[in-house]
């Protein structure tokens, strides 16, 4: 029985010393550097943006396939607020303005940055144009007159009501040769236009100086296009 | 009017009466606010000796988690297995309760406070620890389960066994005190109290109180990893909250009596009777708690042989020993009773522990007759020739 | 058949005993305390005694062999980690030291030293489990809570080495991840210390304390001749004497350099098998110890094609998990997804032997035998 109170002697040291237990909530611990448990996007520092591109390299090497990440593509350098001097954010304005040789609207990749909503344009004259045009070509370049480009929101109207998917429709829209998809416009805008993106339909300085008087859209503000 | 009311009031009968009913309110608020400090100690005991506080977030300390823990039985379902004998499963935690609150009328909270300071005041709360083994038997039985049925008649083994040394255990302190009554128990330990003179008395007795009340080590009946909860297994609510009540009563009873036989009941300097009281019986369930904390359980077979094999010669040796030296020293017998306990209560752990690690030598000299064997007898590796393999055979 | 019926308890000459006794199947389910992980048992009782146990496994496979058919060589390490998940850099070890005998990869030698570092201090992480859940078993509360507090910081360490508590992914084809981060070494050596006088605790109070002789001495009895044939390696096989640990009889990274030694008991029951465990505890921290002292300087991975292509063929390569040999036999078809894995788990070898170990024992051996054989079902059944 001598281990017995041994085993005693050792509990009741155990008693009085102190305890280990972290009370979770009020104390956490510092995780080391090296932590890899809490999995987020992430934004840069200094300018607030997501650093995520949407390369899709982390689904593709996930082994459980455990990622999905769903995005909208842009069609330009991201839009970043005016940097301070001393930071180390680029200031893109004039590589913007270097990059872009011509003077006149460009045919682009078919989407746009701001999110496309169906509810504005009065869209009524869209329900009886295919069988006045008689083929999808004819709607299409009807479309095209009628805007000067083929918008995306009217795209996905005809879409639906023809159902088919936005897709076909830019491969069948694709064999004009004067094909025009929305112009492009500056960075992430995401409600400064508020879905009217008549103000982007300018040529491509025009179209800069016109998202130049928008102001900032990471300062909360919302203008709708200016002119 | 108040004439009238002193004149009822002198009366012995109704004194008696409003006495008792007075000791009994005292030791149902005893006990009941005992079972709560308890259930909450148990787990704050339990977790300092890990290195872990208990219960910290409900209430200061968690004190508040043995009101929450209470009222959480209160509110759960009544669940009666279908095939259940439904008279006796109602009284069977009843059974088991009842006869731990009548014991509380006999022992002696104070001088005065005391329900009956009967002449039997000794025998009386191990003989109602009797009844708590047929009310086990009872719930096994009436849950209509092969589980609880196990465990019950484990219970009902490990109890009935325990039963006996627990007695007699006790002999050597009736010897010195020459009553039964426990108020002239403590009486007599004026002097010395009987923990310093029958140490081995005492060792014995605790032994069998912690097997009697289904405590570690002797827990077997009631672990959850063996056979569920033993033969608590069907009940739910407030009918496990009796039993649990009836266990934690029982180990209250227990330590007031250890208190009361052997550490001078509510005898100390400067406190009331009853404060000094109450904190022996603490220090004793603190022990129970320990001894749990710290010690894991014993086999079954294991445990019926500790009782028959070790605990009853021991005892009877005890008797036999003390009984010798009242004889051979009418006047002054305390002192070598204190010296030949003390002694024997040395002999029996140093005698204990050699016969355990005499156990460790028999199975090293059995290991010892193997034929030796090293890495070379391990049979060598298993060589895949060019050409052989999955690949090959496929392609 | 007979031609008599001959019913439970009598003997051959036809008299009864004057008990009728009858056997009666009992379930140790899958969710159940004790059984450590997802195992059922099915257990014949006649009383007290068991007359029979059948394992039931696979409520934990989750097909990792044929997932890692579909996945490169790379993605493949963080499954392998899940195997013994008590212990993960074992795992990995096994899997990557496969694929680099399949390229015949030289690892520099930094790198060795780490993953001897970071393999016994996983050793040891599963035998703290091993040790705490098995006494756990028994009915003692605490030794498992002092334990687990001292895992608490080897995995605290591993934290600040790899960046994850259980899914490691430390180690690659050709080396490991990461190098030491600053102040790694000296955390670790002060860890060491502190560890060696919490295993002197735990042996005060287990080794003496007589309850723990009676539940384990004599229990569970695995003799050499038993062992060899059912296959056990280990610990299990260690406490009955046979000088069997794959760090020497095949010797892999740089064990040899480090002057490892086997550790034995002889007496071949659960409490042998425990003091096993303990001696390993305490050569693992020599070893972390001695490797750190001695760490060279160089890469910590070889430089490796992008793509990991090793050649057509199959190899075998094991090493000593804490539980026993932990073999990977690999066939690679060349190209950059495994054609097959095949693990040889210890936990599911060494389990065979549970049926014949607790025939004629009691009811409360069967846990006292499974916690000392300690079993991982992740690796049982993958």
């Amino acid at each position: 029985m001598l281990g017995v109170f041994q085993g005693l002697k050792i509990t009741i040291k155990h008693f009085f010393s102190p305890k280990v237990t972290r009370m979770y909530p009020y104390e956490k611990r510092v995780l080391p550097e090296r932590s890899r448990g809490l999995i987020q996007l992430i934004t840069e520092p200094e300018t607030g943006v997501l650093k995520c591109e949407a390369c899709l390299l982390c689904e593709k090497v996930c082994p459980p396939r455990a990622i999905t990440i769903r995005y909208e593509e842009r069609n330009a350098f991201r839009w970043r607020p005016l940097a301070r001097p001393k930071s180390k954010a680029a200031y893109y304005r004039p590589r913007e303005v270097a990059a872009y040789p011509y003077e006149g609207p460009r045919p682009l990749s078919p989407m746009v940055l701001a999110p496309v909503s169906e509810a504005d344009g009065d869209d009524a004259w869209l329900d009886g144009l295919l069988e006045e045009q008689g083929d999808l070509v004819g709607a299409l370049r009807a479309i095209q007159e009628r805007y000067g480009h083929l918008p995306r929101r009217v795209l996905m109207k005809l879409a639906r009501n023809l159902g088919v998917s936005v897709s076909e429709l830019f491969s069948s829209a694709s064999l004009s040769p004067d094909l025009r998809l929305d112009p492009i416009s500056d960075g992430f805008v995401a409600g400064a236009t508020n879905g009217d993106s008549s103000a982007l339909v300018l040529p491509g300085p025009q179209a800069l100086q016109a998202v130049e008087r928008q102001p900032n859209p990471s300062q909360g503000g919302g203008a709708s296009g200016a002119e | 009017m108040t004439e009238f009311v002193q004149q009822v009031l002198s009366d012995p009968t109704v004194q008696r009466v409003l006495w008792l009913i007075v000791t009994l309110l005292w030791s149902l608020l005893f006990l009941l606010t005992s079972v709560l400090i308890l259930i909450w100690g148990e787990r704050k005991v339990l977790g300092f000796v890990q290195d872990r506080y208990g219960p910290h977030h409900t209430g200061k300390w968690g004190l508040l988690q043995s009101p929450v823990d209470a009222l959480k039985m209160m509110t759960k379902e009544d669940v009666v297995p279908l095939l259940a004998d439904r008279v006796v499963f109602w009284l069977a935690p009843i059974a088991f309760f009842a006869p731990v609150l009548a014991a509380f009328v006999v022992l002696p909270f104070s001088d005065v406070l005391v329900g009956a300071d009967l002449n039997i005041g000794l025998i009386y709360p191990l003989a109602l620890g009797s009844i708590g083994v047929v009310a086990i038997i009872a719930a096994g039985w009436c849950s209509n389960s092969k589980y609880s049925l196990l465990g019950a008649f484990r219970s009902a083994a490990q109890m009935i066994s325990y039963e006996i040394p627990m007695v007699l255990s006790l002999v050597p302190v009736l010897l010195l005190s020459n009553s039964l009554s426990l108020q002239s128990i403590i009486r007599q330990q004026e002097g010395i109290w009987f923990i310093l003179v029958l140490p081995f008395a005492f060792l014995t007795f605790f032994i069998c109180g912690l097997a009697e009340t289904n405590r570690a080590p002797f827990d077997f009946p009631e672990t959850e990893s063996e056979l569920v909860a033993g033969f608590m297994t069907e009940y739910s609510g407030m009918r496990w909250a009796m039993f649990y009540l009836g266990e934690y009563g029982n180990m209250i009873v227990v330590s007031a009596l250890a208190a009361t036989l052997f550490l001078g009941g509510w005898q100390g300097p400067l406190l009331p009777g009853i404060v000094w009281f109450i904190g022996k019986v603490y220090v004793f369930l603190f022990i129970f708690l320990w001894v749990r904390a710290t010690l894991p359980r014993v086999r079954v077979d294991q445990l019926m042989d500790f009782a028959w094999k070790w605990l009853i010669p021991a005892t009877l040796l005890n008797i036999a020993v003390v009984a010798t030296l009242a004889l051979v020293f009418p006047s002054g017998y305390l002192i070598p009773i204190g010296i030949a306990n003390w002694l024997l209560s040395g002999g029996f752990v140093w005698s204990l522990t050699r016969y355990m690690q005499g156990r460790v030598e028999k199975s090293k000299r059995l290991a010892a007759a193997w034929a030796p064997m090293g890495t070379a007898e391990v049979p060598g590796k298993i060589v895949v020739a060019a050409g052989e393999g999955v690949l090959a055979r496929r392609s | 058949m007979s031609e008599a019926e001959i019913l439970p308890g009598q003997t051959e000459d036809g008299s009864l005993p004057s008990v009728f006794t009858e056997e009666f199947s009992l379930n140790l389910g899958p969710q159940h305390p004790s059984t450590h992980g997802v195992l059922r048992l099915l257990v014949r009782l006649s009383g007290e005694i068991v007359v029979d146990c059948k394992p039931y496994l696979g409520y934990l496979h989750r097909g990792v062999e044929k997932i890692l058919e579909n996945r490169t060589y790379m993605q493949g390490i963080r499954y392998v980690d899940q195997f013994d998940y008590v212990s993960g850099m074992l795992n990995e070890h096994s899997y990557v030291g496969a694929v680099e005998r399949l390229m015949q990869l030289e690892v520099p030698r930094r790198a060795e030293y780490l993953r001897v570092v970071v393999d016994e201090l996983s050793r040891i992480c599963s035998h703290l489990v091993a040790i705490g859940t098995a006494l756990l078993d028994l009915g003692a509360w605490t030794p498992i809570t002092y334990c687990f507090r001292d895992r608490e910081e080897i995995l605290d360490l591993f934290e600040e080495l790899c960046g994850s508590r259980l899914n490691f992914n430390y180690h690659r084809v050709g080396g490991v991840l990461f190098d030491l981060p600053e102040g790694w070494v000296a955390k670790c050596l002060s860890f060491l210390a502190r560890f060696e006088r919490s295993l002197d605790e735990l042996e005060e109070f287990v080794n003496g304390n007589e309850l723990f002789i009676a539940r384990l001495v004599g229990v569970g009895v695995i003799t050499p001749e038993m062992g060899i044939a059912y296959g056990i390696s280990g610990p299990s096989i260690r406490g009955s004497g046979v000088n069997f640990d794959i760090r020497t009889y095949r010797p892999y990274s740089v064990y040899t350099e480090l002057g490892f030694e086997p550790q034995l008991a002889t007496a071949g029951d659960c409490f042998a098998r425990y003091l096993v465990r303990m001696a390993e505890m305490r050569e693992s921290v020599r070893m972390v110890r001695r490797a750190l002292e001695g760490l060279p300087e160089g890469p910590v991975r070889a430089r490796m094609p992008h793509y990991l292509l090793p050649p057509k063929g199959e190899t075998y390569f094991s090493i000593e998990s804490s539980k026993g040999e932990l073999g990977v036999y690999l066939i690679s078809d060349g190209t950059a997804n495994p054609y097959r894995v095949k693990v040889r788990p210890p936990s599911f070898v060494n389990l065979q032997i549970l049926p014949e170990l607790v025939k004629g024992q009691k009811v409360a051996d069967i846990v006292a035998i499974l916690g000392s054989i300690d079993v991982v079902m992740g690796e049982v059944d993958r």
